[in-house]
């Protein structure tokens, strides 16, 4: 390992300045700091550091993820197999996900990664870890049917239009793994309405273009006088199946479950903040308390879902922890962070309820609350200096 | 001959808008119109042209009138000229291309409150002399053409994948499983276009600023 | 002012480090040569009044400052001047003096009882040459004479790590602190005294003569920023003096012999386990005659805001610690995913939060810099309520009017952000230099 090392700082002199290479410093910088951490030594007045960098920060969220990428993984191949109606074995099971999931996931990274590449170049900064998460963030969003070719462009929209243009991570004030879907979703709409999500096909199986609707395309469906519960049980949807997740949806999202696993990996850690999470968890029972209290027999059945039914179907959970709590996108300050947690939970549930025309509201909520957490911010400062003893020149 | 319209100054005032005083895409005047009529290539052209003719002659008139126009109500002045214009470019469009009229709506009555228009006889007309008004109006009225064709070109080909109503989109290309790019039909895509080239500009302007 | 017996700065911040030193207290004699070294004299602009050579005795005035042409700084043991050295752009440096221990020192005026005046005090303390250890809120800068104090902070503990404690030399001094108050009293009615919490040191014979305050914090939360910042009621206490303990000794001291008191209490720590220990020492004392060089990175003051030493190894005025801090790169495959038992960290990242394992400290950044992510650590960690992240903005931005708003001249300077922030962001000396633009700004 040493051996490993000295060879890689041999090579050096030809990325630093003057050197042959002198471009693409960020590259080798990545490489190094990657594999053996970064040698830099403290300048300045503060002698000692925590040990605590923004790559041990990234990496945590990754291996919060891990659990439900390893289960969305399971769940495609799982999806397949009871679609085409044939019994597998778990092993083929996790095979066939792994062979549509690995294509997506190494397009987000390869794509993504050019670009963080690209512009590190360009403009001379360090790559950033950052897009280690939002590459993986992003295909766990999408459906397991999505085209190649629309991950490569999502990403690409995502990492250039919802963070470069900005200045990188840091300087981002959208999630740029949900502009990335957003831009999809708004795109492609017919590959991820959210309505209802196609099954694995693939031209060689006997099966092509076979449906099921996902409990929330059930219960944007149900007309009157049916009751949203009473449909989702007749589609054989009950609310351990979505703590479960062993359910059509997104690669990821779908196990309410595993995303409590990861809220409890981020919150040990103090990587993401509780306080946006329970915010949102809250603003989702209490409007969707209100909602039932309106339901009568002119409205549509979906206003009467329970804040349970809210709670475990949909995107809301894997949002809520992974997307809502990016540190870069959501407000700095503590009570900022309930109110915009707060925020997300309510206009999640009233997208989801109130608009026809989109079934899943989290993405919207948060890239909307995402556009609120600078105001929120400042407003809460000015509340915060105004309380302080001034000490002026 | 080519060397002396090179030289001369309406030429530098024609050229200027089309590049490095791009009122688009540089100075960000007339956003909102951009962002209305540039779903297909037809109507941006010709929102273009109306465009076009209006501060031509709305700079050259007001430019004519410039010594005679008491400054306190120049405003109102400008406005009446420049809404009279206006309603002639409406009218003829109505006249001549009602179907790509209909299309455009309000946005070519709208074309009174652009603010390239205000803002040249403003900054320009009111301050030179005829012919280089006239020059001004004209390069600033391509200068905003360039954009909204290239941004209607885009969005066209992108959204619907046709040229002026005809279908450019090789049908193998959907076969292999191309979708048009539903994004592309929403104002919002006309806004990140614009904000593209507008970063691409800047950055080419600011590249040949370092360069010389 | 607020007039609490104890203040708890809830703000948390307990990394602990390994090498705290001994609590004996040893006595060093006098070096062959010393140094008055600038290094921790802010703000001064030094004319010389000595040249190169020429025979000073201790207690004689080696230099004085041109913006604040009564404060001079002396001699502190008698000898010839032997070198003048000179930093970048002829900035003086420090002044080696050849120690000759045969010449007698400067004899002033015995004062046994304190000056019954404000005006006689502060004459006194010019004429001795003590002016230069006073500091001024909220720039660290030394007072102007002219000028009377709001309030009059007295540190008794430096709460960072490995600085000297006053449990370990209190009965040497506890009767010039005594002394050294009454001084004070002439000075300024408002008198704080912030001792920290977990030390234990009977303060109830100066509780009469000064308000005295436990401060229940970590680490650098309380200076006297951070207790002024807890204590104030209105903006008049924004510009207190401070001193600490040892001033209080040194006026007492030379107040009552009449000779210019040379001797101050330092500890060093991270050197060797024999060496770590509280000395007693002559000031600007040369170092290298109870620690020669090693290969660490020696620091003079705190941890967090210490002046990493270049060549010289005189005891600068005014710093009462010197630690060593390992420099050896430690070369681990992928150290972002190790479960991290024995880093030390705020932050629950690391399994060493939740073990608080004592390591020695060491010089390693941990990490690259990178932008701001906003995680809010700096927050979390600030002993005068500060939201430095916003703060940066705007300081950043140049808005330096917002910042002063936001608090900018509370910061204490502590360096507790930098220390925790991820991005390896040195808002701290951001935040020291916006404020020393503003200093020169205002009096220019």
């Amino acid at each position: 390992m040493k051996f490993l090392y000295r060879r890689l700082q041999a090579l050096a002199p030809l990325f630093e300045k003057g050197g042959r290479f002198e471009r693409l410093y960020p590259l080798y910088e990545a490489v190094v700091t990657i594999h053996f951490g970064s040698s830099d030594t403290t300048r300045g007045r503060v002698q000692v550091r925590d040990a605590l960098d923004t790559k041990r920060f990234m990496i945590l969220v990754i291996i919060a993820l891990i659990p439900v990428t390893l289960f969305g993984i399971y769940n495609v191949g799982y999806q397949f197999y009871a679609a085409i109606g044939e019994p597998a074995s778990f092993g083929s099971m996790v095979m066939k996900g792994l062979t549509v999931f690995m294509p997506i996931l190494l397009t987000s990274y390869a794509v993504g990664g050019f670009w963080e590449v690209l512009f590190a170049v360009v403009r001379k900064h360090e790559i950033n870890e950052g897009f280690l998460v939002t590459g993986l963030l992003f295909p766990l969003t999408l459906p397991p049917t999505i085209p190649l070719w629309q991950v490569a462009l999502g990403i690409s929209f995502g990492i250039v239009i919802g963070k470069e243009v900005f200045g990188g991570t840091g300087k981002n004030f959208l999630n740029p793994a949900l502009t990335a879907r957003a831009f999809v979703y708004f795109s492609y709409p017919a590959y991820l309405s959210g309505e209802v999500w196609t099954a694995v096909s693939s031209s060689a199986s006997r099966l092509v273009g076979y449906t099921s609707a996902t409990p929330l395309g059930v219960a944007a469906a149900t007309a009157q006088p049916q009751a949203v519960t009473d449909a989702l049980s007749e589609a054989g949807y009950t609310v351990m199946h979505c703590m479960i997740g062993l359910i059509p949806g997104s690669i990821g999202e779908t196990s309410v479950l595993l995303c409590l696993v990861g809220a409890a990996i981020l919150i040990v850690t103090g990587v993401a903040s509780w306080r946006t999470m329970v915010g949102s968890v809250l603003g989702v029972v209490v409007t969707a308390t209100v909602l039932n209290g309106l339901v009568s027999d002119t409205t549509i059945p979906f206003l009467g879902m329970s804040p349970l039914w809210h709670l475990v179907v949909g995107s809301f959970a894997f949002g809520a922890v992974f997307m809502a709590t990016d540190p870069v996108s959501s407000p700095d300050l503590k009570p900022s962070k309930w109110v915009y947690g707060f925020g997300i939970g309510v206009l999640t549930v009233l997208i989801r309820v109130v608009n026809p025309a989109y079934p899943e509201g989290v993405m919207l909520a948060i890239l909307l609350m995402n556009v609120f957490a600078p105001l929120m911010d400042y407003s809460v400062a000015e509340y915060r200096v105004r309380k302080r003893i001034p000490n002026g020149l | 001959m080519w060397r002396r319209i090179k030289s001369s100054q309406a030429f530098a005032v024609f050229t200027a808008p089309l590049s490095i005083k791009n009122p688009v895409s540089v100075l960000v005047l007339g956003i909102c119109s951009s962002l209305a009529v540039t779903i297909q290539l037809k109507t941006a052209v010709v929102m273009v042209l109306a465009m076009t003719v209006v501060l031509t002659f709305s700079n050259g008139i007001l430019s004519s009138l410039r010594k005679i126009i008491p400054k306190n109500i120049r405003i109102i002045v400008e406005l009446i000229v420049i809404a009279s214009l206006v309603i002639v470019a409406d009218q003829c469009l109505k006249a001549f291309m009602f179907d790509v009229s209909k299309q455009l709506s309000v946005f070519v009555g709208l074309i009174i409150t652009n603010c390239i228009i205000m803002g040249r006889a403003e900054a320009f007309a009111l301050a030179n002399n005829p012919w280089l008004s006239v020059w001004d109006g004209l390069g600033n009225g391509l200068g905003y053409g360039i954009i909204l064709i290239v941004v209607g070109a885009i969005r066209e080909l992108g959204g619907a994948g046709t040229l002026w109503g005809i279908s450019v989109m090789p049908e193998a290309v959907y076969d292999m499983g191309y979708v048009n790019m539903g994004l592309m039909v929403y104002a919002p895509a006309a806004f990140i276009v614009i904000g593209l080239m507008a970063w691409l500009q800047r950055t080419i302007i600011s590249d040949m600023r370092k360069g010389s | 002012m607020k007039k609490p017996e104890r203040i708890t700065i809830k703000k948390v911040f307990d990394v602990r480090f390994k090498g705290e030193p001994s609590p004996e207290c040893r006595v060093l004699p006098v070096s062959p040569r010393i140094g008055v070294s600038l290094a921790n004299l802010p703000s001064i602009k030094p004319k010389l009044v000595v040249a190169e050579s020429d025979t000073v005795v201790q207690g004689q005035a080696l230099f004085y400052d041109k913006t604040n042409p009564h404060v001079y700084v002396h001699a502190p043991v008698s000898g010839t001047v032997h070198r003048l050295v000179y930093g970048p752009r002829r900035q003086l440096q420090c002044i080696e003096i050849a120690t000759n221990s045969a010449l007698p020192p400067l004899a002033f005026e015995r004062l046994l009882t304190p000056p019954t005046s404000a005006a006689d005090t502060k004459s006194a303390l010019l004429e001795r040459g003590l002016w230069a250890y006073w500091r001024q809120l909220p720039f660290n800068t030394i007072p102007r004479p002219q000028d009377t104090p709001p309030a009059i902070v007295v540190q008794l503990a430096n709460p960072e790590p490995f600085h000297p404690r006053l449990s370990a030399v209190l009965p040497r001094v506890a009767n010039d602190i005594t002394a050294g108050l009454r001084i004070l009293q002439t000075l300024c009615p408002t008198i704080i005294v912030v001792a920290d919490a977990n030390e234990s040191i009977n303060l109830d014979d100066w509780s009469d003569m000064a308000q005295v305050v436990r401060v229940d914090a970590d680490f650098n939360h309380c200076s006297p920023g951070a207790a002024i910042y807890h204590l104030k009621d209105s903006d008049t206490y924004n510009h207190a003096w401070y001193c600490d303990w040892q001033f209080l000794v040194k006026i007492a001291q030379t107040f009552a012999t009449g000779v210019y008191a040379n001797q101050s209490y330092i500890t060093l720590s991270g050197y060797s386990d024999t060496a770590d220990a509280h000395y007693q020492v002559t000031d600007g004392m040369d170092l290298t005659t109870v620690a020669p060089p090693i290969a660490k990175r020696m620091v003079w003051g705190g941890l967090f805001s210490g002046i990493a030493a270049a060549e010289s190894f005189f005891l600068p005025v005014g710093i009462d610690a010197v630690s060593w801090v390992d420099t050896t790169e430690t070369v681990s495959l992928m150290p972002f995913l190790a479960l991290g038992a024995a880093k030390p960290s705020f932050t629950r990242a690391y399994l060493g939060h939740f073990l608080k394992p004592f390591t020695p400290p060491s010089t390693a950044l941990g990490g690259s810099y990178r932008d701001c992510v906003s995680c809010g650590h700096c927050e979390t960690v600030c002993p005068v309520h500060l939201m430095p992240q916003s703060l940066l903005r705007q300081v950043n931005a140049d808005d330096t009017d917002t910042a002063i708003r936001y608090g900018l001249l509370d910061c204490t300077q502590c360096g507790v952000c930098t220390y925790v922030c991820p991005a390896k962001i040195d808002l701290s000396a951001q935040f020291t230099a916006t404020k020393d633009r503003l200093y020169n700004e205002v009096n220019a």
